[in-house]
């Protein structure tokens, strides 16, 4: 059995303890698969990560918070990760004929190391789909943030598991863009939506408020034709009359993008009956 | 120590670069095998789904009897084990076939019949039969002997 990445890790650290160095030393001397795994490793290691003191968890939080308070709107631009190279390998009549592609793969990388953040662009064979994942430590961080290609002006919203679809974007174009990632500059999180479905004509409203005392107003109704949700952005740090804005909501796994709220407001259907609705506002 | 996302990609990377430099064999199992702890730790995180759909991949296209036919049953085990973490129902009888025949062919027939019944969710039955006293593979001298 090969040694673990951690292992790995903490041996190129020379963190490693006695007994278990010994261990991973011998099996190196031995394992041609892991040397040049570790080579890799070597060339491609985040220096430092292992020697951070561990935070305990209440300051842990409010660093989190501090922290994602700080990147409120940024513009985070990706830089592409070198691929590891392959080791030079003289294959032999006996190792078979390579492999065909495989079925799900990635086409490119890109990386960000603060915030950190790793977004890849995916390909599945056997579907012909194509889509972009933004990998965060902290899940929520990936979750409906715009994925911005200056190149070609297009903006793709993540859903909630980071992914965003790519079917429209040309395959020629891909592997050569440009990528940013633009975090909202105001969320809220409406975790209780309360109706009765049984009753077609009702109204109701409430007042949503951020940590930061940005506010909106929410006002429900239920007519025959469909559920109307109207907002009413009541005040918006950092944000003036002048930015243009745009404004998400999420309902499920549907994102519905508003038009430029006209004196403050803005209004959408609700497609189904969802549990809880969240809205991301971006300035442009 | 569980890796960052941006630590987590490099190892990736890296073991893609060694996965592609042995483009057959039971090495490729292995570790994908060994890197599966990795993963795992992540599983959670739904901004990894990416990693594991590029990785059950991996493991698709690097399962095959053949590849299984030399390894010793302790390699076999690993392989199980994320075989059933993340294999399909054919992918875990493949390994779960190679890991009874490696058994068998080391004399182990207890732990090949044990193999075969938890695949096939007989396990109580099996346990039965060996505590039972029962002789799974009778020597062949002994059957038909006039009693």
């Amino acid at each position: 059995m090969h040694v673990n990445v951690t292992d790995l890790l903490l041996f190129l650290d020379g963190k490693l303890s006695g007994d278990r160095r010994d261990v991973v030393q011998g099996h190196l001397a031995e394992c041609e698969f892991c040397r040049e795994f570790l080579e890799g490793l070597q060339d491609t290691q985040v220096v430092g990560e292992s020697d951070r003191e561990p935070i305990p968890p209440p300051a842990m939080q409010l660093r989190d918070r501090i922290y994602n308070e700080a990147l409120r709107g940024r513009v985070i631009p990706m830089t592409p990760m070198a691929p590891a190279a392959p080791p030079q390998e003289y294959l032999l009549a006996a190792d078979g004929r390579p492999e065909e592609r495989p079925a799900v793969e990635c086409l490119r990388e890109y990386f960000s190391e603060s915030p950190e953040m790793v977004l890849r662009v995916m390909r599945s064979a056997p579907d012909r789909r194509q889509w972009v994942q933004l990998v965060t430590d902290d899940p929520r961080q990936a979750a409906h943030v715009l994925l911005r290609l200056p190149d070609i002006q297009k903006e793709l919203l993540t859903d909630s598991a980071g992914r965003a679809d790519l079917s429209d974007v040309a395959d020629a174009d891909i592997e050569a863009l440009k990528w940013e990632v633009k975090l909202p500059d105001v969320s809220f999180t409406l975790d209780e939506l309360a109706y009765d479905p049984d009753r077609t004509e009702y109204g109701g409203e409430t007042v949503l408020e951020s940590s930061r005392a940005d506010r909106v107003r929410l006002r429900f109704e239920g007519k025959t034709e469909g559920k109307l949700v109207t907002l009413e952005f009541l005040n918006l740090v950092g944000i003036d009359e002048k930015d243009a804005l745009r404004v998400y909501v999420i309902e499920g796994t549907e994102a519905h993008a508003l038009e430029a709220p006209q004196a403050g407001r803005a209004s959408f259907r609700l497609s189904g009956s969802p549990k809880s609705l969240s809205i991301r506002l971006f300035k442009a | 120590m569980t890796l960052s996302s941006l630590q987590f990609a490099r190892a990736f990377g890296a073991l893609k670069a060694a996965l592609a430099a042995r483009p057959v064999g039971d090495h490729r199992l292995l570790a994908l095998a060994a890197f599966w702890p990795n993963l795992a730790a992540h599983r959670a995180n739904p901004s990894y789904q990416s990693y594991l759909d590029e990785y059950t991949a991996l493991f698709a296209e690097s399962l095959a009897p053949e590849h299984l036919a030399d390894c010793p049953p302790e390699n076999l085990a690993a392989i199980r084990t994320l075989a059933r973490e993340i294999g399909s129902p054919e992918q875990r009888e493949t390994v779960d076939l190679a890991l009874a025949r490696a058994w068998a062919y080391a004399g182990e027939t207890e732990r090949a019949v044990m193999v075969c019944a938890q695949g096939a969710g007989e396990v109580a039955a099996a346990k039965e039969l060996f505590s039972s006293g029962a002789d799974a593979n009778p020597p062949m001298t002994a059957r038909g002997r006039p009693s």
